[in-house]
Formats: C-alpha cells, sequence, structure tokens
C-alpha cells in the first residue's frame, strides 16, 4: 500500500473566543463606543484557552490513542485535526482522506427515512452518484432494519437507531480516521459483528487518532499515546510507558 | 454479510483533495484564499446544496396530499382576497391592479423570506458545522436553493393572474432573464454577510449595489470565516 498519509500539528494554541453569553455585542459596542470604553472593552472578551503548544506528527501506519481527564482538550484536538476549528496560531496540515467520528447523529435527519439519510450522509461525504447506490447498498445489508428502511427515523427504537449510526459510519473508509469515544461506548449494547466492523475499519485506515478513557482498548489498538492535560501535552510516546504514568497519576490513593 | 471493500475504492472515497492544511491566525492574504477556496468548494457541492433545500421543502409539507402546491394555493388566496379588497377599498380596476399586485406580492415574500433566513444561515445547521468541516458557503447555497424553489411555486399564481385576465407584461418581461441570476448573486452574498437588501430598480444602480453587496459580504466572509466553528 502506498502510505502517504500524515498530519503535522506545528507549535497550535486554540483559544476558545465566547461569544454568547456576556461576550460581545453592538450594543454593548456602541455603548462602549460613547463613553470612550472601546479598547477596555475589547480586552475583556471572554476567551478560554482549550489547545496550549501542541506539536507533534503522524506519519502513515501510526495509531494515537488521546488520553487526559475530561476537558483535558481531547476533542477539541480531534476537531482541529478535522479541520472544524481553525488553530489561531500554529499550522495543521493533512494529507490524505480523512473522515472524523465526532457525532453518531452527524446530518441525520429524524423526519426522513433510513435509505433517505443514506443518501444525505453520502452526499456529505462528496461522494459521486455511482458510489451513492453502492453505499445505500452497503449500509441497508449491514443495518439489517428490514422495512424500516423505508419508514422515518423518527419511530426507530433506541437499537435501530444505533445501527443505523453505525453502519452510516463505518461506510465511508478513509485514510485517516478520527474517532471520538462514543464509538466504543456501551460495547455489551453492540453486536459482535460492529465490533469485527470497527476492528477491520481501524486496521484498514493509515492513521487513526482515537479518544477514550479506556485504557485497554489504547493498549490493543494504538503505536502511540498523547496524554493531554489542561490543552497541554503531558507525556507522548509508546502505550505502555504513558499509561503506566498516567495511571500512577491518576490511581485512588487508597488503592481501591 | 457483503465482502468488504478493495483497499483501492475505500481511498478514493471522500471527495476532499489530498492535503489540506488548515491554519488560522492569518496574513489577510491566506484568508482572502481560504475564503475563495470555500467558495469554490461549495459550488463543487452544488448537488448537495440542491438536496438539503429541496429536502426543506419536502420536509416542511410532509404528510400533506399536495405538499410543496400548498405554498401555490395560499399564496393565490391572499393574491385573491388582497386584490378584491383592496381594489375596492382603493377604487381601482381590478384587472389593472391584479397583476400588479401578485408580482409584487410574489417578489417581496421572496425577498424578505431570504432577508430573514440569512439571519439564521450558520446557527440552523450548527451540529453539521462542528461535526464535519464543509464549506461555509454551501449553507448560503442551501437556503437560496430553498426560497428560489418556494418562487417558483409561488410565480405560478403570477402566470395564472397574468393568462386570466389576458395581461402581458409585453417584451420588457424579457429583461427579469438577465435580472434574475443578478437577484441570486445578490442574495448568496446576502446569506453569508448575513445583511439587507434593496430593491432592484436601475440596472446601473442594481449593478452598482450588487458590486457593494459582494464586496462587503467578501470582506466580511474573509475576515470571519475561521471563526463561524466557534460562533455556533
Amino acid at each position: 500500500m502506498t502510505s502517504g498519509a500524515s498530519i503535522a500539528v506545528e507549535d497550535v494554541s486554540l483559544l476558545f473566543p465566547l461569544y454568547h453569553g456576556n461576550g460581545r455585542s453592538l450594543k454593548r459596542l456602541l455603548l462602549a463606543a460613547a463613553s470612550g470604553r472601546l479598547a477596555e472593552d475589547q480586552r475583556r472578551r471572554v476567551v478560554v484557552r482549550a489547545l496550549s503548544d501542541i506539536d507533534f506528527r503522524l506519519q502513515g501506519g501510526e495509531r494515537l490513542g488521546l488520553i487526559g481527564s475530561n476537558g483535558a482538550g481531547k476533542t477539541t484536538l480531534l476537531r482541529v485535526l478535522a479541520g472544524i476549528y481553525e488553530p489561531a496560531k500554529g499550522r495543521v496540515r493533512v494529507e490524505g482522506t480523512l473522515n472524523a467520528l465526532l457525532d453518531p447523529s452527524l446530518g441525520m435527519n429524524h423526519l426522513l427515512t433510513g435509505r433517505e439519510n443514506i443518501v444525505l450522509r453520502g452526499l456529505y461525504a462528496g461522494l459521486p452518484r455511482a458510489r451513492l447506490a453502492r453505499l445505500e447498498e452497503e449500509v441497508v445489508a449491514f443495518a439489517e432494519l428490514s422495512e424500516f428502511i423505508d419508514l422515518p427515523v423518527r419511530i426507530y427504537s433506541a437499537g435501530m437507531m444505533v445501527r443505523l449510526g453505525f453502519a452510516l459510519a463505518t461506510a465511508i473508509r478513509p485514510r485517516i480516521l478520527l474517532m471520538d469515544e462514543w464509538f466504543l461506548a456501551g460495547d455489551s449494547a453492540f453486536l459482535e459483528k460492529a465490533r469485527r466492523r470497527v476492528e477491520e475499519m481501524v486496521l484498514s485506515a493509515d492513521i487513526l487518532v482515537l479518544s477514550t478513557h479506556d485504557n485497554e482498548t489504547i493498549r490493543r489498538w494504538c503505536t502511540r499515546v498523547l496524554w493531554l492535560e489542561q490543552g497541554r501535552i503531558v507525556a507522548d510516546g509508546p502505550p505502555d510507558e504513558v499509561l503506566a504514568r498516567y495511571e500512577a497519576a491518576t490511581a485512588v490513593p487508597n488503592g481501591t | 454479510m457483503k465482502a468488504p471493500l478493495d483497499t483501492a475504492s475505500r481511498t478514493a472515497d471522500l471527495g476532499q483533495s489530498p492535503i489540506q492544511e488548515f491554519s488560522a491566525g492569518m496574513s489577510p492574504a491566506a484568508r482572502r484564499n481560504f475564503a475563495a477556496i470555500d467558495i469554490r468548494d461549495g459550488l463543487a457541492l452544488w448537488r448537495l446544496a440542491w438536496s438539503l433545500g429541496w429536502m426543506d421543502i419536502r420536509l416542511r409539507y410532509r404528510g400533506s396530499v399536495l405538499g410543496p402546491f400548498w405554498l401555490t394555493i395560499s399564496t393565490a388566496t391572499m393574491v385573491a382576497a388582497l386584490g378584491l379588497l383592496y381594489s375596492r377599498l382603493f377604487n381601482m380596476e381590478l384587472r389593472d391592479y391584479l397583476p400588479f399586485l401578485a408580482l409584487s406580492q410574489v417578489l417581496w415574500t421572496f425577498l424578505a423570506t431570504l432577508v430573514g433566513d440569512s439571519g439564521t444561515v450558520f446557527t440552523d445547521a450548527e451540529a453539521v458545522i462542528r461535526s464535519v468541516r464543509l464549506p461555509f458557503f454551501l449553507f448560503a447555497a442551501r437556503i437560496l436553493v430553498r426560497n428560489v424553489l418556494v418562487l417558483g411555486h409561488n410565480i405560478v399564481v403570477v402566470a395564472a393572474v397574468f393568462a386570466l385576465l389576458g395581461v402581458w407584461p409585453g417584451a420588457r418581461a424579457l429583461e427579469i432573464l438577465p435580472a434574475l441570476p443578478l437577484w441570486i448573486v445578490d442574495a448568496l452574498a446576502l446569506a453569508l454577510l448575513l445583511g439587507g437588501h434593496a430593491p432592484l430598480s436601475v440596472w446601473a444602480g442594481a449593478l452598482g449595489f450588487s458590486a457593494i453587496l459582494c464586496a462587503t459580504s467578501w470582506i466580511f466572509f474573509a475576515r470571519a470565516r475561521a471563526r463561524i466553528a466557534f460562533w455556533v
């Protein structure tokens, strides 16, 4: 396989401006301008530092696991890699087709039928018309919803929703796969078939970036681990080494 | 279970350019470049814009036998009622007044809805914007498609009024042919700018106005594009 996929993240910092809440408004701006406090008001813009000085490179074949506590910046980093958040500082360069599994119900419309949702997702992914028919066939075969596939998603049971969402998300195979942990959540509810499909998808991608709290999954799939805390890289290295430090740091002191 | 696809077709799956760079904090030139790429990629996704716009309308009338023709019916009712009432009130000849009213009503509805929709173009697409990188131009195109389709359903009423009353506007009606594309460009610029609109009166004025609107929209879009994902 010609493995040209790569990701380069150079010195990326992401300031998350909070535009809502008591951010800025035209009224505030005009009032401030009228009373000559414009500069002061601009400096008071509420900003959250979501990522600081993130710098790493991934080559084809690497499988990166992101670990860290809640709010450490794992999902934000995935969004930066997917090009959704553009960092104010630094550079992100991605080579190879990319698919980010961040939202299980991406673009799914509950009023459309299962089949219509499949076509919609294909269009979102920019698939050519010929490929759409094949996508539909594959998803229908995998989701096994029988006649429900032609009924509105609104009336699906929770289990049926999961099957359709999962079949859709895994039908489009990228070189670079970004995966948030929802995908692995509730393992018991997923069929064995679904587990096999995730593994197959992970193994067929050139680069995997996976965010999860489940250290076993990281040990099984990843070749490298990035430990994030408050938007900074704490450690970057082989899974065993980084996970050992991480587990030591997060272990409950009294040993329970 | 289906046999897995071969690797070649898998890797060819996504219609993205092979190398992508996502960096902001940019120089104005880089910003303009990103905005231009956004518009180019958005145009390439015209099929998706069309499907989304059409879907919006179909879903609005899902479960009704007449479907989007409710648009035509409600406009026809409105034009008929207003026409009868106003022609009586203002003592005007129905044959003169009704065509004027029908055309104005339909075009005004188009403009007013477009302006209203433009204000929520990105917030309505919040979930999508936050989970996948797509050209922002796509969302503007979706609104345009939706409103042009509504206009298409309403213009039937105007045609019917003209036909019923035997009024033919003459060769001057052909002037709308170049005017419509101009409106469409303005509408797209409008949706990206989230701004306002003025009626089309004189060609020079219209072209000048369009140029200013597009330029303003371009400047603001290039400046703010990278921040939209944070803002929604």
